[in-house]
């Protein structure tokens, strides 16, 4: 029996990885790099991504190698799909727990990359940080400052007023 | 090299992270979410009022005015400088001169006029001729609507009108009320909407009114949902390229006679019907890709078929289980038989490369049956006996409910009321004929609720559903 191809991919720091191809290729922009450019034996820069995000992110794709692609059972009738498309996973919970400076260097790999299940597991695991908190205490935890002016923040207000009251 | 902090995601991914707050959250926890979100600085103050636009819900004619007013004044808008934002998806409630204070025609015209991008409307109506628009302005974009009558009535009859207005770019319908009087006037019958339906999702499937929805759509239509299903072979005869079948509630005797024979591309079928024979498993085509399904005779079924390499393309499977909360010897016994099942099931499915998915119901189902001349529904929530969706106080002594006719019947549910201590009372739901006890039999074995200890008594009191105890769980109910 032949060993699964492989492909070689190459970070920011010149770190190299080799990975199955099949691993590889949960990255939309590395399956159409593959797919432009032919089989070769050189490493594919991630001019992007350094060592220790493109680890990461590969322990992701290794897990989910088997994974169907998003479109591939995705009934477009069921808007449930929207929602259960983000349903993070225990495992993906576990995955996801990092700090702060990993969790947005895997978004913006995963959004670079183009791996749409990753970004939604990112994207979600920030969306659950902010729930249920008050615009300081958002503010404390990302270390965002205020930069609205008191005016401006009463014109925001006033034009969200059609949503409050719910 | 600065830390990557929040602050270096680009607009369009803290847009995806406001998204993922309005998909996960109910609308009102997200608009709260969103609201506070707004407040945080000037970055997330205009993407939070982009998401917060693009995903309208609007049922009090106050702030319909208000938002009127917002889009209205967009061109000195802050909100505007920054990045036209538009309404994407808009969910209305409209009410008419009943209910003042909900939207009316004429507003919910003006809301569309200022919203000509909506790609998904919503509309939930009080039933009243007087608060559906007989015309709609221009929506060159909208392919996704949901039209439904508020507290689960039957359809309108203006609903047929409003459909016919519809822009030929609608690609996804739901109408998710029964189909009673939602008719099709003669004049109208020969004159079908003019869109191309990709999706349809109703109660009742085919229909009169189905029919004439679907009139110019027989070629295009590739997913349909619906809650009860009958012909499904005429069904597959005359929508050739249906390629996904959600079974929301149950199949006809007849339906699930024919199966998905005749259905040659399917390839997602999703059964929500607890009663669902193995059998049908059985009818799907090899091109089956995705099979998601509730009752647990089905996975014992399914096990067989991988291992047998029927679907060559099969990818998914999801079961959607019910863990019963319930203690005792009975309950452990059905939990060693579904665990089992569950074992199997993954172990096959990991051989074939089959992605295997548990998901949790949170109710114990949906059961149905037939009648002599009419249907009937009974499901079991949260340990409560129910008969279709509508609410009877828990005071309502449920054998009473058996002398009211049958149409009745089918639109009452009675919270709080154990099974187990009615079980003998329930029976005039069956047509009072103790041999039709057993049409509602699977779900007790599909192990719902705590009352089924308090149940077994009265249960091994009649042969019949004795005897097809001992047959489903061995051991479990002694003859």
């Amino acid at each position: 029996m032949s060993a699964a191809p492989q492909v070689t991919l190459e970070s920011s720091d010149g770190e190299k990885f080799k990975v199955d191809k099949e691993v590889a290729e949960r990255s939309v922009l590395i399956k159409n790099m593959i797919e432009d450019v032919g089989e070769s034996d050189n490493p594919i820069p991630l001019p992007n991504v350094n060592a220790s995000v493109l680890k990461k992110v590969l322990e992701y794709c290794e897990h989910h190698r088997g994974d169907p692609l998003p479109a591939a059972d995705a009934d477009p009738s069921n808007d449930d799909n929207r929602k259960r498309a983000t349903e993070i996973s225990d495992w993906d919970q576990k995955f996801i727990q990092v700090d702060q400076e990993m969790l947005f260097e895997i978004i913006l790999a995963a959004n670079y990359m183009d791996i749409k299940p990753l970004l939604d597991v990112g994207c979600k695991t920030v969306a659950n940080m902010i729930k249920g908190k008050t615009p300081e205490e958002i503010r404390k935890l990302f270390n965002i400052v205020n930069d609205f002016t008191p005016e401006e923040e009463a014109q925001i207000k006033k034009e969200n007023e059609w949503a409050e009251d719910r | 090299m600065p830390a990557t902090t929040i602050n270096s995601l680009p607009n369009e991914l803290l847009l995806s992270v406001f998204e993922n707050v309005f998909v996960e959250e109910d609308s009102s926890s997200a608009y709260s979410t969103l609201l506070k979100t707004s407040r945080v600085c000037r970055r997330w103050g205009s993407a939070a009022a982009k998401v917060l636009l693009s995903n309208v819900e609007i049922t009090r004619r106050d702030d319909a005015l208000r938002l009127i007013h917002l889009l209205e004044s967009t061109s000195s808008s802050t909100v505007a400088e920054r990045d036209q934002p538009y309404v994407e998806r808009l969910t209305v409630g409209l009410g008419g001169v009943d209910e003042p204070k909900l939207l009316d025609d004429q507003l919910f015209l003006r809301l569309l006029s200022l919203t000509p991008r909506i790609r998904k409307l919503n509309i939930l109506h009080q039933n009243s001729l007087a608060c559906l628009p007989a015309q709609l302005p221009p929506l060159p974009f909208l392919s996704d609507v949901t039209i439904a009558p508020a507290g689960g009535a039957p359809a309108a009859m203006a609903e047929t009108t409003l459909i016919q207005q519809l822009p030929s770019s609608v690609r996804f319908l739901n109408l998710p009320a029964t189909e009673r009087t939602r008719f099709v006037e003669p004049a109208k019958a020969s004159c079908p909407p003019a869109f191309k339906l990709y999706g349809l999702e109703v109660q009742d499937f085919p229909s009169p009114s189905t029919n004439w929805v679907l009139g110019n759509s027989a070629e295009s239509l590739q997913c349909i949902s619906a809650v009860y299903f009958s012909k499904l072979a005429a069904i597959a005869e005359r929508h050739p390229n249906l390629r996904s079948v959600r079974v929301l509630g149950r199949l006809s005797p007849a339906a699930a006679k024919d199966g998905f024979t005749k259905f040659q591309r399917l390839e997602r079928v999703e059964i929500r019907d607890l009663s669902a024979q193995p059998a049908l498993l059985d009818t799907l085509p090899a091109t089956t890709r995705y099979v998601r399904f509730w009752a647990t005779p089905l996975a014992g079924k399914l096990t067989q078929l991988i291992e047998s390499n029927k679907f060559a393309d099969l990818k998914t499977v999801v079961w959607d289980h019910f863990t019963p909360a319930m203690k005792g010897p009975a309950a452990e016994r059905m939990a060693a038989v579904m665990k089992q099942t569950m074992n199997k099931l993954q172990e096959v499915c990991d051989l074939h490369g089959v992605r295997l998915k548990m998901a949790e119901r949170k109710d114990g189902g949906l059961r149905a049956g037939l009648g002599k001349d009419h249907a009937y529904e009974a499901s079991l929530h949260d340990s409560c006996f129910q008969i279709n969706d509508e609410s009877v106080p828990s005071s309502t002594p449920i054998s009473s409910l058996s002398k009211l006719p049958s149409r009745v019947l089918r639109h009452m549910q009675c919270d709080n009321v154990q099974i187990g201590s009615h079980f003998n009372a329930v029976s005039p739901f069956m047509d009072g004929v103790p041999g039709k006890w057993p049409a509602i039999w699977e779900d007790v074995f599909e192990g719902h609720g705590s009352w089924l200890e308090s149940a077994l008594p009265i249960l091994k009191t009649d042969p019949l559903i004795a005897a097809r105890a001992a047959v489903k769980i061995p051991g479990a109910f002694p003859l």
